[in-house]
């Protein structure tokens, strides 16, 4: 325990830990719900609120850093929402007290753990050279400034894991004229959501902007000559030369703080559908939490999930502190979306990965340039993906909702597109640009 | 994708751009009021350093002369300060579009609307009125009209215009423009014809980031531009009483002195020097933005009458936060981006950069009404 004579004392109803989409929802939530409500949000990377998904567009010098925060300073003080940055070290669940780095203590009703991701590091790899580099928050990108701050003297940098955050640096590394190859473990780029025919749509478009593709590609080693990183050596034992090496093969829960304070954990922080952890007063949401329902137990790692989530710990933070019922979570739609160099990606559909019982059906564009997939159960649709185009969200939940069939879709396919003005439509007559399927 | 680095240099208000900004100035200033420098300062100047001597007039016309080759074969007659700023404007936008096309060259709508821009700016704004003058017409501007123009509409116009050209302008300003803005929204002017938003948009679009979007000027703003339009509207009222009462007295001073003080306050000092001169420091559109009466109208239209609105995505919105910063009128898209809220806003200019910025897709400009059919 830390020495408690010394510490400052401070007290507040609701303490956030975690500054991300998921902390902020919960804390602008708490304000609508009541305004009196004493709310402290407590970050240990910064005060203000950032979006993280813009780190790339600053490192790409197309945004200031202030740009990506999307609340102007005052806003905070204008909701009378009190933001500290310090890091939380322990939280006493019983006697319900937070104790900082800086030796603050903090009381609070109810708390909760927004602490967000961290990223996978790539196991058995030995001591890991200081050419490495992750790229999830300030301080990677911070590190990774100062690593490219002499972009001609990096004569290769590797980019490590095949997704979305594989594909940004491989953006931002070519974009200051590095080059980059970028090693992806599957056969075709990101599987996980995307299917072969638009894996090979989305390889093309990397290998256009010189990037160095290699599938089916894993890292058996650093080589380290001098304490400098020289290189990888790949699995099938080749070396590639390298002096710099981005590693995103994915995140974890960050459950450090919740573990130091023995509250239990899975994968990530362990909490009914209601978001409690096991004490009913501490929540977790967002990408450190990990759902228990019955048997199963679900963890989300996007944007809007974790908005979702922090919306719902809100409310049911001041439930609890009122003694009003507690509302579930619930996913509802899936949807996600991401730019692959100048290639748009927009997914919308009930369930994350495809099913056995659901068949796919291609639109193709431009020589295949351009992609649409729908995603259909019996002839209900359940999904839709569309590549180098952009989809109508409006369109595409009520298609969802209603339970519409193909021929809906096909009939009222014009507003399904988003696509800028003096783009072609081609939902005028869509059909025509269906692919056989096999 | 912008064009460079935005957290360096010329875009981040260095020294270079306070220095740009001060040449601007300088040289609206020159422009517009070369014979009242020569008048009023350089005396002034003459008594603290003796032996300086200067005229402005002089230079403006010395450097005008450098265009004579253009002006005869298009006007008949040598180039005049007025005739070198339309040549120079005109090259700025026509260079820089190039420029700014080539750089947006996937994003359609940017093409076709920089196109139009050039376009009107090198005929209606530059060939057209020269060769008026060479056919010993008035020189008239197809593309300006009241309130912007604003002597297009007042009494004066009734006798120094040809009267299809006045016409012309009465059925621009009131018919047009309402037209036209319930179809297509206020961009169908200020960002497809109007020449200052064609110098914004190509040899200012590096500085469109500079842009206040603080909820202040936004207060701000709608201050200074209604009350520019309520000053407009009354200045062109007083202007026909009193042309219609046709009596010298202090009425008509007045109204005379009314018509000098817009024309160097608004037309000369805000239009000009300021809305150019301030490109470096606070973005392309500070005259449209803060002042120019017919924004101001297009603008009150564009959130009443008008289909055109901003629709949005806004579950795939990561509010990144290009889209607010790229907007050159300063408008928070993104707060309306995370909110799911239609973006009707009287300042947007619908220039779609937020649309072609946005890496998830999330804006769309609008003018369209969804209707959905059944399936059997």
């Amino acid at each position: 325990m830390p020495h408690l004579l010394v510490m400052d004392e401070i007290s507040c109803d609701a303490l956030i830990v975690g500054n991300g989409p998921a902390g902020i929802k919960a804390a602008l939530t708490l304000r609508e719900k009541d305004p009196k409500i004493r709310i402290c949000i407590i970050s240990r990377e910064s005060l203000y609120f950032y979006s993280r998904p813009a780190l790339m567009y600053v490192y790409m010098g197309s945004l200031r850093l202030e740009d990506t925060y999307p609340y102007e300073k005052n806003f905070w003080r204008k909701k009378n929402i009190w933001l500290l940055q310090d890091s939380v070290k322990l939280i006493d669940p019983q006697a319900k007290k937070a104790f900082t780095e800086r030796n603050q203590v903090i009381s609070f009703q109810v708390c909760l753990l927004a602490t967000g991701a961290r990223p996978k590091i790539l196991p058995a790899l030995g001591e890991i050279p200081r050419e490495v580099c992750y790229f999830t928050n300030l301080a990677d990108l911070k590190k990774l400034e100062e690593l490219t701050h002499k972009p001609e003297q990096i004569k290769r940098a590797v980019v490590i894991g095949g997704g979305l955050i594989g594909v940004e640096l491989a953006e931002m590394l070519s974009y200051r004229k590095i080059a980059v190859s970028f090693l992806v473990r599957e056969n075709y780029f990101y599987p996980k959501a995307l299917s072969e025919k638009e894996g090979r749509l989305v390889e093309k478009e990397i290998c256009q902007h010189g990037v160095d593709l290699r599938l089916n590609c894993e890292v058996h080693a650093w080589h380290q000559e001098q304490g400098k990183l020289k290189g990888v050596v790949l699995a099938n034992h080749s070396f590639l030369e390298a002096e710099l090496a981005c590693v995103a093969i994915g995140v974890e829960s960050e459950t450090e703080l919740a573990r130091n304070s023995h509250i239990s954990c899975g994968e990530g922080i362990l909490v009914n559908p209601a978001l409690q952890t096991e004490y009913p007063h501490i929540f977790a949401a967002g990408d450190a939490a990990e759902i228990v329902k019955g048997d199963t137990r679900e963890q989300y790692f996007l944007w809007y999930t974790a908005e979702k989530m922090g919306r719902l710990a809100g409310e049911n933070m001041y439930a609890y502190l009122k003694g009003l019922p507690l509302q579930d979570f619930e996913l509802g739609f899936w949807y996600n979306s991401a730019k692959f160099f100048r290639l748009d990606w927009q997914h919308f559909a009930l369930f994350p990965h495809l099913r056995q019982t659901e068949r796919e059906i291609f639109f193709s564009f431009e020589q295949g340039n351009k992609l649409l997939r729908l995603i259909v159960e019996k002839e209900t649709i359940s999904g839709m993906s569309a590549l180098g185009l952009r989809l109508r969200e409006r369109f595409c939940h009520q298609v969802l909702a209603e339970k519409r069939d193909v021929e809906y879709f096909l009939k009222n396919a014009q507003h399904a597109f988003f696509d800028p003005e003096f783009f072609p439509n081609y939902g005028k007559d869509l059909e025509k640009y269906a692919l056989q399927e096999h | 994708m912008p064009y460079k680095n935005i957290k360096t240099g010329i875009r981040r208000r260095n020294i270079l751009a306070w220095f740009l900004a001060i040449f601007l100035m300088l040289f609206y200033a020159l422009l517009y009021w070369d014979k009242e420098i020569d008048e009023k300062i350089i005396p002034f100047l003459q008594v603290l350093f003796p032996g300086f001597r200067f005229s402005c007039e002089q230079f403006m016309a010395k450097l005008s002369q450098k265009v004579d080759f253009l002006s005869y074969p298009l006007r008949g007659k040598g180039a005049d300060k007025w005739f070198f700023y339309g040549f120079v404007y005109t090259l700025l936008v026509v260079v820089m579009g190039l420029r700014f096309i080539r750089h947006y060259r996937h994003e359609k709508y940017q093409v076709y609307r920089t196109v139009s821009v050039m376009g009107v700016q090198l005929v209606l704004a530059f060939l057209v009125p020269s060769l008026l003058q060479k056919a010993n017409v008035k020189e008239f501007y197809f593309s300006y009209f009241w309130p912007l123009k604003i002597e297009y509409f007042l009494p004066s116009a009734l006798y120094e215009l040809p009267r299809a050209f006045f016409y012309w302008g009465v059925f621009m300003s009131f018919i047009a423009v309402p037209v036209l803005t319930y179809f297509f929204g206020k961009r169908w002017y200020c960002s497809w014809v109007c020449g200052c938003g064609a110098l914004a948009n190509t040899a200012g679009d590096d500085f469109r980031h500079l842009s206040t979007k603080t909820e202040f000027s936004w207060k701000l703003e709608k201050i200074t531009i209604y009350s520019i339009l309520v000053i407009a509207i009354v200045m062109t009222a007083i202007l026909f009483i009193n042309h219609f009462r046709a009596i010298p007295d202090t009425f008509s001073e007045f109204a005379f002195a009314l018509q000098r003080w817009y024309f160097f306050f608004i037309g000369a000092g805000f239009a000009g020097v300021v809305g150019t001169g301030f490109y470096p420091l606070a973005g392309t559109r500070v005259w449209c933005r803060f002042g120019c009466p017919l924004a101001a109208i297009l603008g009150i239209l564009q959130v009443t009458i008008s289909r055109f609105r901003i629709t949005t995505n806004h579950g795939l919105c990561i509010a990144c936060g290009n889209c607010s910063t790229y907007c050159e009128m300063g408008i928070d898209v993104r707060a309306y981006a995370m909110r799911g809220e239609d973006i009707r806003r009287a300042a947007c200019v619908g220039c779609g950069i937020c649309q072609a910025v946005c890496p998830r897709g999330v804006l769309r400009l609008e003018n369209r009404v969804l209707g959905l059919r059944q399936s059997k």
